[in-house]
């Protein structure tokens, strides 16, 4: 199985809203990584979703609990597209998610590009980098403001 | 030529030019393009110069030589750019740093900033820019109200 083919049995649990997602959905994501694999979002620093979230239980703690906190409904708008040369794999999608604080819903996103970087070693996933626009999110969890 | 390496050319005022840079050094981008490209970044729609999509070559050409100038100021690449492919479609993944400038001051710096654009070729001219990045520093400086 090449590496594209991984990274689409890995993301399989994307296509399901957050909020009906089981623990379980996110095994294939878990399987797919090396004990090892280093998590982050390219985001500013101070966030609950800040910085660099080191190892496969991390990981897992990450979309099971952190990701519950700050955020729900999230689900992916239609397909997503892989494309890869070797080692590095880039998926390619659109997502809406709404953002919570202390419990309460406060800001909506809705139909933002993103794209996910996954570095691959021996069959593994070793590195996930998200990247999107995350300006909702600062302005809820950095500045205090929700006027977007 | 194939869209990886037409790719490459489109952005050679990135790789091989340091800012500030001269109108004439974008030529090889504008050449790249499409009479009726589509330019769109990541951010929500209402945010000045970047919301929204921007349709046709003048448009896009605008925002580099007449716009981008007089609110981002220092843009440079921070990694060696990497493309990925797979066919029509070209993804160039890199990290850039620029300071974002409001009436003439520079008031933040970005660093590190993680990018992908994600371009669509057709018929050896891209036809689709989409740049996948936050821009949520921008946002806090010129955010509406």
């Amino acid at each position: 199985m090449d590496n594209i083919e991984l990274a689409r049995r890995a993301w399989g649990h994307a296509d399901k809203i957050s909020t009906d997602r089981q623990i379980g959905d996110y095994n294939p994501l878990l399987e797919a990584v090396s004990e090892d694999v280093v998590f982050k979002y390219a985001i500013q620093d101070g966030t609950p979703i800040s910085g660099e979230f080191r190892g496969k239980r991390a990981l897992s703690d990450f979309f099971t609990s952190t990701v519950t906190e700050v955020a729900e409904d999230g689900h992916v708008n239609g397909p997503v597209q892989f494309i890869g040369d070797g080692d590095r794999v880039v998926m390619l999608g659109t997502e809406s998610y709404k953002i919570k604080k202390d419990g309460d819903i406060v800001a909506s996103v809705s139909g933002r590009e993103f794209a996910i970087v996954m570095d691959f070693q021996h069959g593994l996933i070793t590195r996930i980098l998200e990247i999107k626009d995350l300006s909702e999110f600062i302005e809820v969890y950095l500045t205090g403001d929700t006027g977007l | 030529m194939d869209n990886i390496a037409l790719a490459k050319k489109a952005w050679s005022h990135f790789t091989d030019k340091k800012a500030p840079r001269d109108p004439s050094d974008y030529q090889p981008f504008f050449d790249s393009l499409a009479d009726d490209v589509v330019w769109k970044v990541t951010c929500p729609e209402e945010t000045p110069i970047f919301g929204g999509e921007r349709h046709g070559k003048h448009s896009v050409m605008s925002l580099f030589t007449d716009e981008d100038p007089f609110v981002i100021e220092d843009n440079e690449l921070e990694r060696t750019p990497e493309f990925l492919s797979n066919g029509n479609r070209v993804v160039m993944l890199f990290a850039e740093r620029y300071s974002i400038k409001k009436d003439g001051t520079v008031v933040a710096s970005v660093r590190n900033k993680e990018c992908a654009f994600v371009m669509d070729f057709r018929e050896g001219l891209i036809s689709r820019i989409l740049l996948i990045t936050d821009l949520s520093e921008w946002n806090s400086v010129y955010r509406p109200g």
